[in-house]
């Protein structure tokens, strides 16, 4: 019996591309909404550094 | 947002053909987008925060991309130029690979490369107690600078979006996912260090985030995290949620402006939500919500229309 070939996929995906574009989009709404506190020079918190550290990663 | 430019030139550069008619009318609906966008947020925000605006401040608060309100477009403004070098560029990529690589030396070098300078100037005026440098943005190339004023930093990262996608099979190496494994807490630290330093030295909390794009603490990041992401597979409710975040994300972008300011008033009532993991969920609220308006919104006859930069959808 003739079988169907699998049907081809429009476009391509990448589940890693996905992975990073989520990522990026949630760095996004974290930066631009810091409701924590990262002004470690206006405030003169200690927590506002921790805080500072992981924005770094806000750069990507 | 370094990793929206990544992923655009590696899957843009990367594609078997180009259709200079197709690509001209994206330019187009990317532009009137950045003026639908702009009146629809700015319309928004004025009322959620009770000022009056008038049409000639709206047209005026656009044009300039008001702090706050509307800058975050600045994105599809970047996009728009990388729009424009895109069919040189796609033809060189795919011909004439030393044109190619040489473009891209000159983006690296006049973009990262002088804000590395910038950063070390300001690293050895703090060390040696004299005046060298004020400031981080300077151009130090003056009108030699091809790539001055246009985020030239958003063309390097499309163009290493696509040699490093073009290159994965010999990159996706474990040595390389070990590699990037340290890279990434390595780099924030030294960004953080340098954060620090600079924002000590001008008196305010340095901005870690849009100010960081350009260097190359951020780009290494950005390599690292793609490294490391490609390895994964997607399964199960978390995947489906990633597949359904990652198809929206445009939509999410331009919507999150309204969404974050119509629901912070109730979230800073909560101390908790001062706290890291407080701020992270409710990074994630807007995000829900976000994707629940796309949603309803796509629903609504023309309104897909402003989540897409196609100009014909299907």
């Amino acid at each position: 019996m003739q079988q169907n070939p699998p049907a081809a996929k429009k476009y391509q995906t990448y589940d890693g591309l996905d992975l990073m574009k989520a990522m990026a989009i949630y760095f996004v709404l974290i930066y631009h909404f810091p409701i924590m506190e990262v002004d470690f020079i206006g405030t003169g918190k200690t927590g506002a550094y921790s805080n500072f550290f992981i924005f770094s990663i806000f750069s990507t | 947002m370094p990793i929206f430019f990544f992923i655009n030139g590696a899957l843009l550069l990367n594609k078997s053909g180009f259709s200079l008619k197709v690509h001209v009318s994206k330019i187009l609906k990317t532009g009137i987008l950045v003026i639908a966008w702009g009146f629809i947020t700015m319309i928004s925000l004025s009322l959620i925060y009770g000022e009056s605006i008038s049409v000639s401040g709206i047209i005026k608060d656009i044009y300039t991309l008001k702090t706050g309100w509307v800058n975050h477009l600045w994105f599809l403004e970047a996009l728009v130029v990388i729009y424009i070098f895109f069919p040189l560029l796609f033809l060189a990529f795919k011909t004439k690979k030393n044109y190619f690589y040489f473009f891209f030396a000159c983006v690296m070098i006049l973009s990262f490369g002088n804000t590395f300078l910038g950063l070390l100037l300001n690293v050895a005026s703090t060390v040696s107690g004299k005046f060298l440098n004020t400031y981080f943005f300077l151009n130090y190339f003056g009108g030699f600078n091809a790539f001055s004023g246009i985020y030239g930093f958003s063309i390097g990262y499309f163009m290493l979006g696509g040699i490093v996608f073009s290159m994965k099979d010999s990159i996706l190496t474990n040595r390389n996912r070990i590699l990037s494994f340290i890279a990434i807490p390595v780099s924030m630290a030294l960004l953080f260090s340098y954060g620090v330093l600079i924002s000590f030295r001008q008196g305010e909390t340095w901005d870690i985030g849009f100010e960081a794009f350009d260097s190359v603490f951020a780009l290494v990041m950005v390599v690292s995290i793609f490294i490391l992401s490609m390895q994964y597979n997607n399964h199960g409710l978390s995947g489906k949620i990633i597949r359904h975040v990652s198809k929206n994300t445009l939509g999410i972008y331009l919507l999150h402006r309204i969404v974050g300011a119509l629901i912070k008033p109730f979230f800073i009532e909560f101390d908790f939500f001062s706290t890291f993991i407080g701020g992270m969920i409710f990074a994630g609220a807007i995000l829900f919500l976000c994707l629940l308006l796309i949603y309803i919104l796509k629903k609504v006859p023309y309104f897909n229309y402003l989540f897409s930069l196609k100009l014909k959808l299907a």
